[in-house]
C-alpha cells in the first residue's frame, strides 16, 4: 500500500529496548517519534547507547515528509553514516521501510514493523556497493512503548 | 561547525515575500550529537491569524573539505541539497538544485544578535534576481541543552 505520514502518527512517543550492535555488543536503544513540519512530517530521534549509557554508539535524527511528487522521503543525519536521504518503500500496513545510500555509496536500510500496539521491531543494516544482499552489519531490536504519546 | 556557534538559538522578526506579503518569521538552530549536526527549523506565520504560511527544516553538516552541506525540506520547494559557496566571511551563502530544473539560493548574514535571511528560487536558465524572501531577525533565545 502507499503510505502517508499520517499512517505513522500513532507511533508518536518514546520507544525503547535492549538490542545488540553490529559488533555483538549489548546496547540500549531509545527512539522517539514526534510531529514535525507543522504536522506534515514525522520526526525520529534514535540513539543506541552502551547499557550503562556512558557511550553513544549511534545517533540518528530524521524527518519523514512527502516530496512534491508525493513520494515519502526521510531527511536524516547519522553519526555513523553522515547525511542521508532515505526513501520509504512500499510495504505492508504497519511497516515503515526506509532505504537509501550514504555519501560513500553504502546501501542503508532501516525498518520499523509494528508487532503489537505497544511493540515495534526495529531492523537496520548497511552494506557496501555491490555486496550481496544479506552481507553487511545489521542491528535488530524489539522496542516497547516507554513514554507517553506526543 | 564551531563557526556557526553564534547562530545557535532562536531568531524572530519581520519577513517580506513577493508579491508584497508580510509576516513573522521564526527559526531556530539547534545542535545535535555534540554539534556534529545543526538542525534548523523555520516557519513564516501570518501575524493576524497565527497560521503558518510556509515551514521547513534543514540539517547542516560539513563535508570532508569542511564546507557546509545543508539538506532541507521546505513546504514550497520540497527536498533540496545546498552547498556553501564563497562569499563575505560573515555570510553563509548556499546554492542548490530543486526539482524541475530550478535553483535555490539562500544567504544568512549574522552580526551579533541580528541576522538577515534572503531566499530566492529561480529557473536554472534565468539570471539572478532580487531575493523573493527577506527576513530581518533578532535573537530571542539561546537553546536549551540537548534533552534527547
Amino acid at each position: 500500500m502507499t503510505a502517508r505520514v499520517g499512517d505513522f502518527l500513532h507511533w508518536i512517543g518514546v520507544w525503547a529496548g535492549m538490542g545488540e550492535t553490529q559488533a555483538g555488543q549489548p546496547c540500549y536503544i531509545r527512539n522517539r517519534f514526534y510531529q514535525e513540519l507543522d504536522g506534515q512530517g514525522i520526526g525520529m530521534h534514535f540513539e543506541a547507547w552502551d547499557p550503562g549509557m556512558t557511550t553513544l554508539y549511534h545517533g540518528v535524527r530524521a524527518v519523514l515528509a512527502a516530496a512534491p511528487s508525493g513520494v515519502l522521503r526521510a531527511l536524516a543525519y547519522s553519526t555513523m553514516q553522515g547525511p542521508l536521504i532515505l526513501e520509504l518503500t512500499e510495504d505492508d500496513d504497519g511497516v515503515m521501510a526506509l532505504s537509501g545510500e550514504n555519501l560513500a555509496g553504502q546501501r542503508i536500510s532501516v525498518t520499523f514493523v509494528q508487532e503489537s500496539p505497544e511493540q515495534l521491531l526495529f531492523t537496520a543494516f548497511w552494506r557496501p556497493p555491490q555486496a550481496p544482499r544479506l552481507e553487511g552489519p545489521s542491528m535488530t531490536c524489539h522496542l516497547t512503548r516507554s513514554g507517553p504519546q506526543g | 561547525m564551531e563557526r556557526f556557534r553564534h547562530m545557535i538559538g532562536t531568531w524572530r522578526g519581520p519577513v517580506t515575500r513577493e508579491p508584497g506579503w508580510q509576516g513573522l518569521f521564526e527559526c531556530s538552530f539547534t545542535p545535535y550529537f555534540e554539534g556534529a549536526m545543526i538542525e534548523v527549523n523555520a516557519r513564516a506565520v501570518d501575524p493576524a491569524t497565527g497560521e503558518s504560511k510556509t515551514w521547513g527544516m534543514g540539517q547542516v553538516v560539513l563535508d570532508t573539505a569542511g564546507l557546509v552541506v545543508w539538506r532541507s525540506f521546505h513546504s514550497n520547494t520540497g527536498f533540496s541539497t545546498m552547498r556553501e559557496v564563497d562569499d563575505d566571511p560573515s555570510v553563509l551563502a548556499l546554492h542548490g538544485a530543486l526539482a524541475g530544473d530550478r535553483r535555490i539560493v539562500v544567504c544568512w548574514k549574522c552580526s551579533g544578535d541580528e541576522m538577515l535571511l534572503t531566499f530566492t528560487t529561480r529557473e536554472e536558465s534565468t539570471a539572478a534576481t532580487e531575493p523573493q524572501v527577506v527576513a530581518h531577525l533578532r535573537r530571542v533565545s539561546l537553546p536549551l541543552p540537548e534533552t534527547q
